[in-house]
């Protein structure tokens, strides 16, 4: 299928701003996201990827407006979400949706398709009358692909697949009209035959809807796909470290912790895998939320880190010139930032 | 049984008894394991990988019934044995000293209220190894030789180690008698890439160093890409494919392969023409007569239906394909060195 181009553009419809959250456990607080500012376009279809404990699931459910940030600000449409009550409130509840990981957890055992799908459609007064909600539903089902609708109508999880319970979780989703669609993991437990076929689903509902998609996986493939003409964020412990279009992130990686991921990922091609460039980390050990190394969190993994740079400043996030940023102080120095940032610090 | 080969799994065909009736879960599995070669068997949930290889050690759940077929073994000393005649005491002296099988999920693995030394001792004694000061020097021996300091980790509990460090450990303690063969279920499945990375890299350092064969069961492609020798794929219970690493990857002939192949979205190189394959496995308790992946085969013709294929060789050495269409299928493939995403998009 064709892709278009789906990177942010003109005002974002929703953003993190400087977003941080933090958990006290009993052996002291983590931070599972720090000061993370991500903006979403119309119609975008992104992609977040990191490793387990990245802090992209936090960042994830912070953007649907299901965790409060300890700091910073959920933006939708200019409002802030966690100020704004009532009506504003349930419009915005409505315009974001969550899909989950498990689609083996994340529907009513007891309920058919037919009801997963209609009880959100009649709580919203999207529909008035059963045989409103049949047409309804029947609808939401060609639009995600479970055909004929009739069959799967009585149909109740056990006797779905994992791809097609996955369906149903997209489905509904798709119930109240949502402007936002954050999609946690949501192929990683699907089998392999058919991850494509529903991540085509979910690129097809951005072209045919405008739906904004965020789909957060710890695989780069997957990302490298999904994300073909938009940005991939890649997250390191709590942190945004590069973010920019796929291509660019995959295929000439900036931040030494993408660039490290990029090499060690097996590919499955015999001879492009076997002979991949490696990048050697200093350390393989993934240092402690409680105990975050100082500077740069990855300087004691980095090949490049210097002393007395990277483990005393943290980098921030600044923009290079092919459309992406880095948090990274060599990546910066090496690679020529954005003209405009020259520009701005020389204060022209 | 060709000297070289130190297992041959023969017509092999495992039942599970429910409620519904027999489920056919494997069948008519046959493959040779040559001294040294490292085998991938391939393949989606519900293929029968998992219950093929826990027969291998005889620890099938009791509704699993071996129905037909032969697991022939050729011992350390050149005898062979069917492991399925074996008794109780001769099992024992199988499992672990001829071959072992690390499972899947690195924590259930594992009893969690017992240190990591207590595991090591509990197999060394249940094997006779000997008193605790010569299992304490193996297993010193073993961690070093997966990178892991012993000091630090015998005194863990499985909670407190990552998920790599379980995964290393387990592969430590398969090797603890010096088996033939290792069997690995799912090895890097569920781990971070840097840590799914060191895996890869240590099991092909330490075949190289002890030179055992092993065999791996995993979903993703891309493990079977960077490691193994041959591959087989199963589908709905049976082997559809047996080939080098190489064919398998580049000059598929079951069209199962192949549209397995063309969904695995790639990191580097071209992305191709990358879709999934369409339709369902079969059901396992009702199969239909013919070749079991004719529903959703693009190559399909009305004799497909009639029986179900055997495994015929192809015009390439040392493969088979259960496929009456291979010479159609080699036809659309080729031989060439480039990867199937890539010739589709090239075809189409």
């Amino acid at each position: 299928m064709t892709v278009q181009d789906v990177t942010l553009r003109g005002e974002p419809l929703i953003e993190l701003d400087e977003v941080s959250r933090t958990y006290k456990t009993a052996a002291g607080t983590i931070t599972a996201v720090d000061n993370v500012s991500l903006a979403f376009g119309k119609g975008e279809a992104m992609c977040i990827v990191g490793e387990s404990g990245c802090g992209k699931t936090t960042a994830g459910r912070m953007l649907a407006g299901l965790l409060r940030p300890s700091n910073g600000r959920l933006i939708f449409e200019g409002n802030d979400v966690w100020k704004i009550k009532g009506k504003e409130l349930a419009s915005f509840r409505r315009a974001v949706q969550l899909v989950h990981q498990d689609p083996y957890a994340s529907l009513n055992p007891l309920r058919t398709v037919y009801q997963t799908l209609s009880a959100p459609l009649y709580r919203h007064k999207k529909v008035r009358g059963h045989q409103a909600a049949v047409a309804a539903v029947t609808e939401l089902l060609q639009r995600v692909g479970l055909t004929p609708p009739g069959d799967f109508l009585v149909k109740y999880p056990h006797q779905l697949s994992g791809g097609q319970r996955q369906r149903v979780s997209i489905a509904r989703a798709l119930t109240v009209d949502p402007r936002v669609i954050v999609a946690d993991e949501a192929v990683s437990m699907v089998d392999v035959s058919i991850r494509i076929s529903l991540l085509n689903l979910l690129l097809k509902l951005r072209d045919d809807l405008g739906v904004t998609i965020v789909l957060i996986t710890h695989d780069l493939a997957v990302a490298r796909y999904f994300a073909q003409k938009g940005r991939i964020g890649v997250m390191y412990l709590g942190r945004v470290v590069e973010l920019g279009r796929s291509e660019a992130v995959v295929g000439d990686a900036a931040h030494p912790y993408s660039a490290a991921l990029v090499a060690a990922i097996p590919e499955a091609d015999p001879t492009i895998t076997r002979g991949k460039e490696r990048v050697a980390l200093r350390s393989a050990e993934i240092p402690s939320l409680l105990r975050l190394p100082s500077g740069c969190t990855f300087h004691p993994r980095c090949p490049l880190a210097e002393p007395g740079l990277c483990d005393v400043q943290v980098p921030a996030l600044l923009p290079l010139k092919d459309e992406r940023e880095v948090a990274c102080h060599v990546a910066l120095r090496e690679r020529a930032p954005a003209a405009e940032l020259l520009s701005a610090s020389t204060g022209a | 049984m060709d000297p070289g080969v130190v297992l041959s799994v023969r017509h092999l065909a495992i039942d599970y008894m429910t409620r519904r009736g027999p489920v056919h879960s494997v069948r008519d599995v046959s493959f040779d394991l040559h001294k040294g070669e490292t085998l991938a068997v391939i393949g989606e949930s519900g293929s029968g990988k998992t219950t093929m290889a826990v027969s291998l050690v005889r620890l099938s759940p009791r509704a699993a019934r071996i129905t037909k077929g032969e697991i022939l073994y050729r011992t350390a000393d050149d005898e062979i044995v069917d492991v399925r005649s074996l008794g109780t005491e001769e099992l024992r002296q199988y499992r672990w000293s001829e071959l072992a099988m690390v499972f899947q999920a690195a924590l259930n693995a594992f009893n969690p209220v017992i240190t990591i030394w207590e595991q090591f001792h509990d197999t060394g004694q249940a094997h006779g190894y000997g008193d605790s000061k010569k299992i304490r020097q193996r297993a010193d021996e073993l961690l070093r030789l997966v990178h892991l300091e012993p000091d630090r980790v015998l005194r863990a509990y499985p909670h407190e180690l990552s998920g790599g460090m379980r995964q290393r450990i387990l592969i430590a303690m398969s090797l603890m008698l010096e088996p033939q063969v290792v069997v690995l279920d799912e090895p890097t499945t569920a781990l971070d890439i840097l840590t799914q990375r060191q895996i890869i890299d240590l099991l092909g350092d330490l075949k190289r160093r002890l030179g055992f064969s092993l065999v791996f069961i995993s979903h993703d492609l891309s493990i079977a890409a960077e490691l193994a020798d041959r591959v087989i794929t199963m589908y709905s219970g049976t082997v559809v494919e047996r080939a080098s690493v190489q064919d398998l990857f580049y000059r598929p002939r079951h069209p199962y392969s192949v549209g397995l192949l063309q969904a695995v979205p790639r990191v580097s190189g071209e992305l191709g023409s990358v879709s999934s394959i369409g339709g369902s496995p079969p059901d396992l308790v009702h199969l239909p007569p013919g070749c079991t992946y004719e529903p959703r085969c693009p190559f399909r013709i009305p004799e497909c239906k009639e029986a179900e294929p055997a495994l015929l060789a192809v015009d390439l050495p040392d493969h088979d394909a259960r496929c009456i269409r291979w010479k159609e299928v080699a036809a659309t493939v080729g031989s060439k060195e480039v990867p199937i995403a890539v010739k589709a998009a090239a075809a189409s």
